[in-house]
C-alpha cells in the first residue's frame, strides 16, 4: 500500500489533506471533530485581532444542477479572542500530536504586530504559521490580507517579520487577485518563507436577485465583493501553482488551495507541484467525512500506477507546461466521429459549422440513414465538438502522424530573423 | 475554395519556386498574410507569394528552417 504521509516543508502529516484555514477551522471542536474524521492537519481560522461579522456570508453558484460549483463568502478572520484560540490549539495539539496545526495570521506589515503574534501562538506549539496576505474581502479594505498580498515589497517584508522570530516553518499565503502571481511568489522567497500555499479566494459577486435587485449575498439589502472558491476556481489555481512550479528561479513548496473535491483533483495539484492541498469547501458543502474518499481513492490510485509515495507525484507534470510560444505548431490532431456510438443529436455538427470550423458534414447513406462525418483536412482539432458532445466515446481526438518536424513560434520567429538578417 | 483547397493550392505554389531552384529571401508579417520573397539561385529572379492560409505559413518557415539547418 502506498505511503500517503508527507512533509510539508518540515511539517510532517499522515494524508496530504489539510482543512484550510476557513469556517471548518474556527473551533477546537471542529478541527478535532475533523481530525477524528482522518484530516492529516488544519490552518486554524486566521488569527487577528477579533473581527466583528454580518449576516447573511455566504453564497453559491449552483450550474445547471451542480450545487455549489462556485461559493462565495463575505466572513471575515476569526471574531474569537486570540486567547480562546490559544487554548484550544493546544488541547487539539495535545489530543492529535500527529496531526500537523497550522496558524494563520493576519496583522498590518509591521515588524511589532508580526513579532508579537508569531511569538504568541508558536507558545502553544503549532506546527508552523501561514501568513494570511490573501482574503479579498472586508480586512483588505484595512490594508491586511490581498491589499498587502498585492505588494511584492509588502509580500516580502511580512514573510521577513514573520521569519524573525518564527522557529516553525512560515508558509506565505498568496492572492490570486494579482496580475501575475509568480511575483508575489518570489518575493515571499526572497523573504525567507519556507513555502508558499495558493490561492486564496478571489474577488467576486455571486448574483443579482431578479425580484429584489439585491446583490447576494447582502446584508440587509446591501452587498459587496467576496472571495470565491469552489469547483469553479480549480483551473485557475492550478494554473498559477504550475507557472510558480515552473520557474527556475523559485524553490520552494507550495501547497495547493482551490476547488480540490475530489482525490482526482488532488493528484492534479500534486503533479502541477503541490507538495500537499487545502481543502475548504468541498468540506462545507459535504462534511468532513470527505476525507474518506479523498484518502482512499489516492491511495488506490498510487497502488494502480505503481508509486510507492505520493510524494513521487509533487511536480511531476510541470515539465510539461511552457509558454504558448514553445508549443508546437505543426502538430496536428483531428477529430473523428465514431458512428456506431454517436447518436446524432447533432450538437458537433451546430457547434463547429457556428462557432468553430465548419467541417462536420451532415451526410446521408445508402440506406438513407444520417450521419456525421468530420472533414479532416478541414479539421483544426480545436477540441470543441468533443467537449459539447453529450455521448462519451462518441467522439475521439487523434494526433495524425507529424508530416512536418516540429516548430514553435519562437523557433519560427528566430528562423526568419536569420532569414530576413541576411 | 475549401480552407484545405487554399492551402494545398499555397504549399504547391511554394513547392513549385523551390523546385526551379528558387530560395526564400525575406518574409513579412502583413496584416493580409505573409509576403514572402523568393530570388531563383541562376537567375536572380525575385518572386512574391502572399500567404494566406495558417497552415501554409507555417509550412514555408518549416521548410526554411529545414533549409538553413
Amino acid at each position: 500500500m502506498a505511503d500517503i504521509s508527507i512533509n510539508f516543508a518540515g511539517i510532517k502529516s499522515p494524508n496530504p489533506y489539510w482543512l484550510a484555514s476557513a469556517p471548518p477551522t474556527n473551533t477546537g471542536y471542529q478541527v478535532q471533530r475533523a481530525f477524528e474524521a482522518g484530516w492529516g492537519g488544519a490552518v486554524w481560522k486566521t488569527l487577528c485581532e477579533p473581527v466583528l461579522n454580518v449576516t447573511s456570508r455566504f453564497g453559491a453558484h449552483h450550474f445547471n444542477g451542480q450545487r455549489v460549483a462556485g461559493f462565495n463568502n463575505i466572513e471575515l478572520v476569526s471574531d474569537r479572542p486570540i486567547e480562546e484560540n490559544l487554548k484550544e490549539i493546544y488541547e487539539t495539539k495535545k489530543r492529535f500530536p500527529d496531526r500537523a496545526i497550522i496558524a494563520s495570521l493576519m496583522v498590518e506589515p509591521q515588524r511589532d504586530k508580526f513579532h508579537e503574534i508569531v511569538k504568541r501562538v508558536q507558545d502553544v506549539g503549532v506546527d508552523g504559521f501561514e501568513l494570511n496576505l490573501g482574503c479579498p474581502h472586508g480586512m483588505s479594505e484595512r490594508g491586511m490580507g490581498s491589499a498587502v498580498g498585492q505588494h511584492p515589497d509588502l509580500v516580502e517584508k511580512s514573510t521577513l517579520y514573520a521569519k524573525e522570530v518564527a522557529e516553525v516553518p512560515v508558509i506565505t499565503k498568496l492572492t490570486p487577485n494579482i496580475t501575475d502571481i509568480t511575483a508575489t511568489a518570489k518575493a515571499a522567497e526572497r523573504g525567507g518563507a519556507d513555502a508558499v500555499s495558493m490561492i486564496n479566494t478571489i474577488n467576486s459577486l455571486m448574483g443579482v436577485d431578479l425580484d429584489t435587485w439585491n446583490t447576494t449575498p447582502n446584508v440587509n439589502g446591501m452587498g459587496a465583493h467576496g472571495g470565491y472558491s469552489g469547483p469553479a476556481v480549480k483551473p485557475i489555481a492550478l494554473n498559477m501553482i504550475g507557472e510558480c512550479a515552473r520557474q527556475p528561479e523559485f524553490n520552494i513548496p507550495i501547497s495547493g488551495i482551490g476547488g480540490i473535491s475530489t482525490w482526482q483533483d488532488t493528484v492534479e495539484f500534486m503533479l502541477m507541484g503541490s507538495g500537499n492541498v487545502q481543502v475548504c469547501t468541498a468540506a462545507m458543502h459535504h462534511g468532513f467525512s470527505i476525507i474518506d474518499d479523498l484518502t482512499e481513492g489516492l491511495s488506490n490510485y498510487l497502488d494502480d500506477k505503481g508509486v510507492a509515495s505520493v510524494s513521487e507525484l509533487v511536480g511531476k507534470s510541470v515539465e510539461k507546461y511552457t509558454d504558448w510560444s514553445e508549443l508546437d505548431l505543426n502538430h496536428r490532431m483531428v477529430a473523428r466521429i465514431n458512428n456506431d456510438i454517436c447518436i446524432n443529436c447533432n450538437k458537433c455538427h451546430i457547434a463547429c459549422e457556428d462557432t468553430a470550423h465548419q467541417c462536420i458534414d451532415m451526410l446521408v447513406d445508402g440506406n438513407g440513414k444520417e450521419y456525421l462525418e468530420v472533414r479532416e483536412d478541414d479539421c483544426v482539432g480545436c477540441n470543441l465538438c468533443a467537449i459539447v458532445c453529450p455521448v462519451e466515446g462518441a467522439i475521439d481526438m487523434i494526433d495524425l502522424e507529424p508530416t512536418e518536424p516540429p516548430m514553435s513560434w519562437n523557433q519560427r520567429e528566430s528562423a526568419l530573423q536569420v532569414l530576413n538578417s541576411k | 475554395m475549401s480552407n484545405n483547397a487554399a492551402l494545398q493550392s499555397e504549399k504547391q505554389e511554394i513547392d513549385n519556386l523551390i523546385k526551379k531552384g528558387y530560395v526564400m529571401t525575406s518574409s513579412k508579417g502583413t496584416f493580409d498574410g505573409d509576403v514572402v520573397v523568393f530570388e531563383n539561385k541562376m537567375t536572380f529572379e525575385k518572386k512574391t507569394l502572399l500567404l494566406t492560409h495558417p497552415d501554409s505559413r507555417k509550412y514555408f518557415a518549416t521548410l526554411y528552417i529545414q533549409q538553413y539547418k
